[in-house]
């Protein structure tokens, strides 16, 4: 089990340094961040001078080298726009989004699981029907036509909520609901899949023939069984906490780390996204070997480590 | 005369690490260790053994799917070209296989009938479309399969034709040796002896030769004109089915003998091995056998037995031959 | 009407069965993916303004149903370019993005698959690594960064589309063609003497045809997805082309005042990726061959 584990955490550390790399140098190659900057008919000399400040004239390479070194000191570079540190920058806008996001994906837990659970239940009910086509909703619906939709309903027509903007309490809840349905759809249908191929298999049937209440059956059994498969998909949603609202937070012009990576990216501040990008590779690789803990506890074929037997 | 086969200190090792990158040691996995036969054209050399002594390895060393560490092999007195090349590719035709999973070899997509058409295509023998497809059918009707089976799919024919199918393919280059691992063990026991009946009655029309691999030691006897016993990727005893079934000179044939299910009436003690197959990156030193042998004694823990030949002409791997086998008879 | 109704009692086998092969929910997503081929085939005939047709005279009118005129069936926009014009052209690039998008992810991911299967040792774990970098990083981060910072030429693009999901069918491939190879089908024609391109060929891809075509239902909605989502930001198709996306990125500011410059592309992104999910399940269902 500790071998598993130390295998996962260099795969988890390959990984956090491809990104890096990837990051550093597709943003390099592909334009001169100082005449982005600057504007085009800015003269050679300050476009020279401001590429001497930034270190951008030396060797491609020399660059990348002392960006690692930098970085393992927590030094991830500064904006370009207004000179202060891109880790900083990044940092000071992680609670915003987490204040979305962590609500968020409480919802998607608390009514994905059981709605998907109920529906594997009681399977071709009409809650079952009913759960089935609003999950369908959840991953063809993209999220900005969900929150504009919801903006038009309760903003424009209904006038209960705020549009937009973080000045007032409740324009959290918008958001928080827009990221929240999405998540909860995928992880009812997920759920329900999961739990429908545990209920098919015959040590169920076993169980419950043996003469076991059913509610024994389901919460003893089916459920730490559909739990594995789930778990890998949880994973995935915690890892998305600092990336998955992008859009959502552009939409509602929220204040958190998904407008910053939009609004860097327009302006090719290498820096910022260098950092943002780092930050979400570390957070999903992170709940990766979370998840992949996780699942070696839960799943008793990975507790013993496998025996690899000939 | 040239042996249409022949296997000279054959070996193949893999470099195994135990545990997971990049921790554990690396490990060495004799798969085959210094094995060697001679098969002659129209005879049968069975080989048995239990599942990972080292059988299809071999066979896939004979056929070249697999790159040989050390030995050689020998084709009609030629060496073995290198897999993939065109040599290797035109020698197909003098060497074929038969698999242990019909339904696995054969392609699901394609009708059966196209598919013992297909070797002569990628060959480009056997003349037009039509030419090859009659060509196909009198393979079909060879193995005992009516023309209607030709449009046919691989799932909807039984195990026992689907094997046939397999058969036909392989033999429509007309090969002069076959490779079968496992041929009929995935098959039903009823149908079983009509595939076996087959093989024979081919091998007397075509002049075949046969590498039959099974752990199957009653099928073995049957067909074989000769067989070799593996263990742990070595021969330990090798000769003729008969002699070696009713009077095993090595150990492990010993219990391999005892273990084949025989009437209620007769009564034989059925002689159990202690312990359990050791993994092949283990081998024990001396006698790979030693350490669940009853007649080990001291030479046994250090010195590996060569095979040498015994009075009756038979091979055997071990230091007290002789005794075993008279203790059987 | 009798006569109708005894002829049903005779067959009530044909229709129900009829409906078990073609269930209605498929039948209706299989309609509107024609009804969105045939626009986007036809769209320049179809259309009846051209879609960069200002007209400020005609700005924001409402749809016929909302009390509008039949000259804008679906409305105008801020400078009164037709509605329903730019809708059409608008399905007609979103989905030709999404198409060659989808195209070129399995073709790319297939190819890897293949190369990893093939080679293993060190070549396979370089393309494992690649894979799951590929997946452990949300997409829509990966092609902001490199979007925006090429340019947004309509060529690069389409590649970047190209690059989502990949590899899933590397994936797909690989596990396929490792167990091909094994002791399969493919060892089998190989051991027979066929070339690697024989056996890829005519033995590998049509086997796994079936496996490949049904993840590309899933990632053709992706795709529209992805490029709307992008193009909703700005970082995508940029004017004066018009995608899905980007109408709807514009009839945000016209929100309150306007909502039909945003609700008829909406409506058109959920319906097509709604329906290929739907066909897709279907299809999965159908090409299943353990229910042959």
């Amino acid at each position: 089990m500790l071998r598993y584990l130390a295998g996962r955490l260099l795969r988890a550390i390959l990984t956090i340094f491809l990104v890096i790399a990837f990051a550093f140098f597709v943003l390099h190659l592909s334009g001169d961040p100082a005449m982005m900057i600057l504007s085009v008919d800015a003269p050679p000399e300050s476009i020279k001078a401001f590429r001497e400040a930034w270190g951008l004239d030396r060797p491609l390479w020399v660059q990348f080298l002392s960006y690692i070194g930098h970085a393992l000191q927590g030094d991830l570079g500064n904006s370009m726009r207004d000179g202060r540190p891109a880790a900083q920058l990044v940092f000071e806008r992680v609670p915003a989004t987490l204040a979305i996001t962590l609500p968020a994906f409480a919802l998607k837990l608390f009514i994905g699981i059981p709605a998907g659970i109920y529906a594997a239940l009681h399977r071709n009910s009409w809650a079952d029907r009913l759960t089935m086509m609003v999950s369908v909703a959840g991953f063809t619906v993209p999220s900005f036509v969900l929150a504009l939709v919801l903006v038009l309903v309760f903003s424009v027509q209904l006038g209960w909520l705020p549009s937009a903007g973080s000045d007032k309490p409740t324009s959290v809840i918008l958001p928080i609901v827009t990221l929240g349905i999405a998540g909860a759809a995928i992880l009812a249908r997920f759920t329900r899949s999961a739990m429908l191929e545990v209920l098919g298999q015959p040590y169920i049937r076993a169980a419950s023939a043996k003469g076991l209440q059913w509610r024994k059956v389901v919460v003893d059994h089916a459920l730490p069984n559909a739990a594995i498969p789930t778990t890998t998909i949880v994973g995935f949603m915690v890892g998305t906490l600092i990336a998955g609202a992008v859009v959502v937070e552009s939409v509602f012009a929220w204040p958190g780390i998904g407008r910053l990576l939009v609004s860097s990216v327009s302006n090719r501040d290498l820096a910022v996204v260098q950092a943002i990008l780092l930050l979400v590779a570390a957070t999903m690789v992170t709940s990766n070997i979370i998840v992949d803990v996780i699942y070696g506890w839960l799943d008793p074929r990975l507790r013993r480590g496998g025996a690899r037997g000939r | 005369m040239t042996a249409l086969l022949e296997v000279t200190d054959l070996s193949r090792t893999y470099e195994v690490r135990r545990g997971s990158w990049p921790f554990g040691k690396v490990a060495t996995l004799h798969a085959v260790d210094g094995v060697s036969f001679e098969l002659q054209a129209g005879r049968t050399l069975g080989l048995v053994g239990e599942s990972g002594c080292g059988k299809t390895t071999t066979a896939k060393l004979v056929l070249g799917l697999v790159p040989v560490t050390g030995g050689q092999v020998r084709i009609a007195g030629e060496n073995l070209p290198a897999a993939g090349t065109q040599p290797w590719r035109t020698l197909r035709r003098r060497m074929q296989m038969v698999y242990q999973d019909p339904l696995g070899a054969l392609d699901r997509r394609l009708s059966v009938g196209r598919q013992v058409m297909e070797p002569l295509a990628i060959h480009g023998l056997g003349g037009t479309e039509a030419e090859r497809r009659e060509k196909a059918l009198a393979m079909m009707d060879a193995v005992g399969l009516a023309a209607h089976h030709f449009d046919r799919f691989p799932h909807e024919l039984s195990g026992g034709q689907r094997q046939r199918i397999v058969l036909a393919r392989a033999l429509i280059l007309d090969p002069q040796l076959l490779v079968c691992d496992e041929p009929i063990s995935a098959l039903d026991v009823s149908i079983q002896a009509q595939v076996v009946n087959l093989l024979l009655a081919l091998q007397q029309r075509l002049g075949l030769a046969y590498l039959f691999i099974s752990h199957d030691l009653r099928m073995v006897r049957q067909v074989s004109h000769e067989v070799a016993v593996m263990y742990l990727g070595r021969i330990v005893e090798q000769g003729d089915p008969d002699r070696l079934f009713s009077a095993p000179a090595h150990p492990y044939t010993q219990a391999l003998v005892s273990a084949i299910p025989t009437h209620a009436r007769q009564k034989k003690r059925r002689m159990v091995l202690p312990g359990e197959p050791p993994n092949p990156v283990d081998r024990p030193a001396g006698c790979a056998f030693h350490p669940r042998c009853r007649h080990a004694v001291a030479r046994c823990r250090i010195e590996a037995p060569a095979l040498r030949v015994l009075a009756d002409g038979r091979r055997a791997a071990c230091h007290l031959a002789e005794q075993i086998a008279a203790s059987a008879a | 009407m009798d006569a109708n109704r005894a002829a049903d009692r005779a067959h009530p086998g044909k229709v129900a069965r009829f409906f078990e092969a073609w269930p209605p929910l498929t039948l209706i997503g299989l309609a509107w993916i024609a009804l969105m081929v045939i626009v986007a085939f036809g769209a320049d005939l179809l259309a009846p303004y051209s879609f960069t047709g200002l007209d400020l005279r005609a700005r924001l009118l409402p749809p016929v149903f909302m009390g509008g005129k039949w000259t804008h069936p679906l409305g105008s926009d801020e400078l009164g370019r037709d509605v329903l014009s730019r809708l059409i052209m608008s399905i007609r690039l979103s989905l030709l993005i999404a198409f060659f998008g989808t195209l070129i992810a399995a073709a790319f991911g297939t190819a890897m698959g293949f190369v990893a299967a093939h080679f293993r040792g060190k070549v396979e774990a370089l393309i494992l690594m690649l894979i799951d970098f590929q997946a452990s990083v949300p997409f829509l981060i990966v092609a902001l960064a490199v979007l925006a910072f090429f340019g947004n030429s309509l060529v690069l693009f389409v590649m970047l589309m190209g690059l989502n999901s990949w590899e899933r069918y590397a994936r797909i491939a690989r596990g396929l063609t490792l167990s091909a190879n094994e002791q399969g089908y493919a060892a089998a024609v190989r051991q027979l003497g066929a070339t690697n391109v024989r056996v890829y060929g005519l033995h590998v891809l049509p086997n796994i045809a079936s496996t490949l075509i049904v993840s590309m239902t899933i990632t053709f909605p992706e795709t529209i997805l992805l490029e709307s989502g992008l193009s909703f930001l700005g970082l995508g198709i940029q004017p004066p082309l018009t995608s899905l996306g980007n109408m709807v990125g514009y009839g945000r500011e016209y929100l309150t005042r306007a909502p039909w410059i945003m609700l008829s592309p909406a409506a058109v992104i959920v319906l097509t990726t709604l329906s290929i999910s739907i066909v897709g399940d279907w299809l999965r269902d159908r090409l299943d061959p353990t229910l042959r």
